[in-house]
């Protein structure tokens, strides 16, 4: 997998400051789109990318918190950097509790913002990853026979071949057999891989057990 | 009378108008020439010359009587007269009833017919003879006394007049239709100090002021060409040089053909009424420029120079006690020589500095005689000898409350005390000048007032404004450390890419210009800067305070529009105040939209230019979309301190109505058709 190239969002209704941080950002070699209005960017086309997005709070229209509020509705993790003309602190909390990254005052220092950038574009690199594995794996659980399945939830709740047969009044070597085919369907090397899959995709094996009980 | 008039002056006429007409006789009127002259009183010369004829009737008579009687010769008989006539002059009636018996007696001796003694009164002609001669003594004896007594009373009545005529408090004259001086009074030739021979021709010339003599020869000649009386206000010059308000009035006499024989006129000096009328229409100039508001320096130079005017070489000063009450201050002197003002400009008050700093210490007039001798000169005598200031005599000015706001001196260039006239010009005019000052003071007391509240409103409304300012501010900031900092990027390239560089760098220097812009604003708006007059560009003024608020308002949703006039005159006034009258009228739009639906909020700043009567004006409005005011609101809406706005003080439409006054405009608000309600103000186009 390579590493792909970030881009920086900017939305920030004041031109001249646009400009400025877009030359600040490509200056470092960060590649910068810059919207005017919350609108433009959120009816833009956005490429599939680790990003961040620049959000001046106050904006016409749409403001940066609406903005903030509205991504989050459609599911989009887009780490956002706050930027204000003036610290508000209520303002701020508020921000920083719908899960932004960074909050920062204007001027602000140029390094605490390339910083705040960076943290957020790994933070999303990190999160796209996850996402991406995450869907993997949901498609190797979607392969997964019924029967499988139900192993799958035997072997990660720790029960023995024996005790998943008799769960599912089957032989031992059946669920031998069927084990094996979860185990590379899911591209597990090992039990404990197989349980930390099963966590993510939130299978509960306790649950399973209790309903087999 | 030819020529232009020439009345040095004149009788008064109006007695001769009431009881005597000549009727030829104006030989009758003496010419005492240049020692000063009498008009006799015609109706003893009249009664005079009855009296004579019947007496010679009367000889005539008794001569031819006599001459029958005794057969005389005509000789006898006229010689016979002349001793009764002679003894009858004695005016004594026994003397001239003796005399005339004895008259008779001897004429009977000596011319009887036959010689000898003949006392016999025998014959009954006899008898009526000395009955006849007694009783012409008698009778020409009564005629002589009652004669004297009336010379008596006529030269009783001449020296009368003559007094008269010269104690009269006015210069009087005489003067022939040939516009010969026939007499003046003696209080003319004391004024003007010239013989009546010098007087003759155009010499009036010489006691006339020249800038009156178009005016009295207009004037005569009017009068002589209708034959009216006249009157007119004249310079005259006192022997002395000094020139002196009269009044002249002349009126003709006629003879019984209605002929003009003499022009009589008399000169009242009038000088004092002048005076007076001068102080009272110069008390009136400077009430009127201090009612309009004349600038200080200005009122007091004037009434200086209504008091130099007043008073024939003085020079008047003006000093002004300073704010901690110390020292004095030049304030008017116009005709002090500017080294000696400037000299004592600025001196400290005390008991013994000049006359002005030792009036303004004491409270009291300090009048200095002798500046080469008074001791409370002793510091700056050697200033005031060079510039030839001998005496100075200095009041204080007192305000209401009776405190010293300084001094009103006059000068002399000689060692003198004031006269009363002088003294009565102080005592009328320091006041004046005192009000002068306190209103002075107090006018600029309430504008220093008014300004400071004016800016006080200025801060609060920027202190509404803080956030978006900061805003305002910081936004180029920012803008400026971003392009900073990637400029350093850049340029710790191995190969800097110099073009960013330069762009950015470009950009850094007009972001700073823009924060310098929105600071120079708003230290524009707090400053303490006395409000000026210069010319305003209104359309200016909107952009720059659109600028300022324009954050604000697009922060709180509210759709911004301007439609402004081309070629919008410019204004004359005070800039900061006019931009607190819009930023006033444009906080005001925001504040009354609070409730009003986001997609309403809009705020519409239009310009218009009216051609008015006297000239263009500028029309502003401001239109918003919010709550309006109702009807109870439109009547309160200007005053202070009220307001609908819960955090409201109620001052910004007063004190924009009160700017805007002060530029000669008005402001007023207008409820729109629709919803909200638009402010306007007009102000005059600069002409």
């Amino acid at each position: 997998m390579t590493i792909e190239a970030p881009v920086v969002f900017i939305v920030d209704d004041d031109e001249r400051f646009r400009d400025a941080l877009r030359r600040l950002l490509s200056s470092v070699g960060l590649a910068v789109e810059a919207f005017a209005t919350a609108q433009a960017f959120l009816t833009a086309h956005r490429p599939d990318a680790p990003a961040c997005l620049v959000l001046d709070v106050r904006l016409p229209g749409l403001s940066g918190l609406d903005l903030q509020r509205e991504l989050t509705a459609v599911d989009v993790s887009l780490p956002i950097i706050f930027l204000t003309g003036y610290g508000d602190i209520p303002m701020s909390v508020r921000a920083m509790k719908a899960g932004a990254v960074e909050f920062l005052t204007k001027p602000f220092r140029e390094q605490d913002l390339l910083d705040a950038i960076r943290h957020a574009i790994d933070r999303h690199r990190v999160a796209r990853a996850d996402r991406r594995e995450l869907v993997e794996l949901r498609h190797r659980y979607d392969s997964l026979t019924p029967r499988e399945r139900d192993v799958l939830a035997g072997v990660i709740a720790g029960l023995l071949n024996k005790q998943i047969a008799a769960d599912l009044g089957t032989s031992e070597v059946t669920v031998k057999e069927q084990r094996g085919h979860v185990m590379h369907k899911m591209q597990a090397g090992s039990v404990a891989e197989l349980v930390r899959s099963a966590a993510r995709l939130g299978i509960d094996p306790a649950a399973r057990r209790g309903a087999a009980t | 009378m030819t020529g232009e008039a020439s009345y040095p002056t004149k009788v008064g006429v109006d007695a001769c108008h009431r009881g005597y007409y000549p009727t030829g006789g104006m030989d009758t009127l003496a010419s005492g020439g240049a020692s000063g002259a009498v008009n006799r009183d015609g109706i003893v010369t009249h009664r005079f010359w009855r009296t004579a004829a019947r007496c010679g009737a009367g000889f005539a008579v008794l001569a031819a009587l006599t001459a029958v009687l005794y057969r005389l010769t005509l000789r006898f008989a006229l010689l016979y007269l002349l001793v009764v006539v002679f003894v009858s002059l004695t005016g004594d009636f026994v003397a001239s009833a003796i005399v005339s018996v004895a008259a008779w007696l001897c004429l009977a001796y000596f011319l009887s017919p036959q010689p000898g003694p003949q006392l016999v009164l025998d014959n009954p002609l006899n008898v009526v003879a000395v009955l006849a001669f007694l009783a012409t003594a008698l009778v020409v004896t009564s005629l002589v006394s009652r004669r004297r007594a009336s010379f008596q009373e006529t030269a009783a009545l001449r020296d009368q007049l003559s007094l008269v005529i010269d104690t009269i408090p006015a210069l009087t004259g005489v003067t022939l239709p040939s516009g010969a001086i026939e007499l003046v009074n003696r209080r003319w030739l004391d004024y003007t100090g010239l013989s009546l021979a010098e007087a003759q021709g155009s010499g009036w010339r010489r006691w006339v002021h020249p800038d009156d003599h178009e005016l009295v020869a207009g004037k005569s000649r009017a009068a002589q060409a209708a034959g009216e009386p006249f009157e007119v206000e004249v310079r005259q010059q006192r022997t002395d040089g000094v020139y002196r308000w009269f009044l002249l009035r002349v009126v003709p006499l006629r003879n019984e053909r209605g002929e003009v024989v003499r022009w009589y006129g008399v000169s009242t000096d009038i000088e004092d009424r002048k005076r007076a009328e001068a102080l009272l229409a110069g008390e009136k100039r400077l009430l009127e420029m201090m009612a309009g508001g004349d600038a200080l320096a200005a009122v007091l130079d004037a009434l200086c120079r209504l008091v130099e005017e007043q008073s024939a070489g003085v020079l008047c000063s003006i000093l002004l006690l300073d704010a901690e009450g110390r020292h004095l201050r030049h304030g008017a002197a116009p005709s002090l020589p500017r080294s000696y003002t400037e000299a004592i400009d600025g001196a400290a008050i005390g008991p013994s500095v000049g006359s002005c700093g030792t009036a303004a210490y004491l409270g009291k007039p300090v009048i200095v005689t002798d500046i080469a001798t008074d001791a409370r000169w002793a510091d700056y005598r050697e200033l005031a000898l060079a510039h030839s200031l001998r005496a100075c005599w200095s009041t204080p000015m007192l305000s209401s409350e009776g405190k010293v706001l300084g001094t009103f001196a006059l000068y002399s260039r000689e060692p003198r005390g004031p006269h009363d006239h002088e003294q009565d010009i102080v005592e009328r005019i320091t006041p004046l000048a005192a009000v002068a000052v306190e209103r002075t003071h107090a006018a600029e007391a309430l504008r220093q007032a008014q300004a400071e509240l004016a800016r006080v409103t200025r801060v609060t409304t920027l202190g509404e404004l803080a956030a978006s300012i900061a805003h305002e501010v910081n936004q180029p900031l920012a803008a400026i450390v971003a392009d900073a900092s990637a400029c350093l990027q850049w340029l710790a390239a191995d190969r800097p890419d110099l073009d960013n560089v330069r762009e950015a760098l470009t950009a850094v220097v007009k972001d700073s210009e823009r924060a310098a812009e929105v600071i120079g604003r708003i230290r524009g708006l707090l400053s303490r800067a006395p409000a000026s007059r210069e010319p305003c560009d209104l359309g200016a003024v909107v952009h720059e305070m659109l600028s300022l608020v324009g954050p604000e308002l697009r922060r709180l949703g509210i759709a911004v529009q301007t439609t402004l006039a081309p070629d919008l005159p410019l204004v004359i006034g005070d800039r900061i105040q006019l931009q607190q009258v819009l930023l006033n009228l444009l906080m005001n739009a925001a504040e009354a939209m609070r409730e009003t639906p986001p997609e309403q909020r809009r705020v519409v700043v239009h310009s218009t230019v009216e051609h008015r009567g006297d000239g263009a004006w500028v029309i502003l409005a401001v239109e918003d979309a919010g709550i309006g005011f109702g009807e109870l609101d439109a009547a309160r809406l200007f005053e202070a301190f009220y307001t609908t706005k819960p955090n409201g003080l109620g001052m910004g439409l007063f004190i924009s109505r009160s700017i805007v006054e002060r530029h000669e405009g008005h402001l007023w608000g207008t409820a729109n058709p629709d919803h909200g309600a638009t402010f306007h103000f007009d102000l005059p186009g600069m002409r």
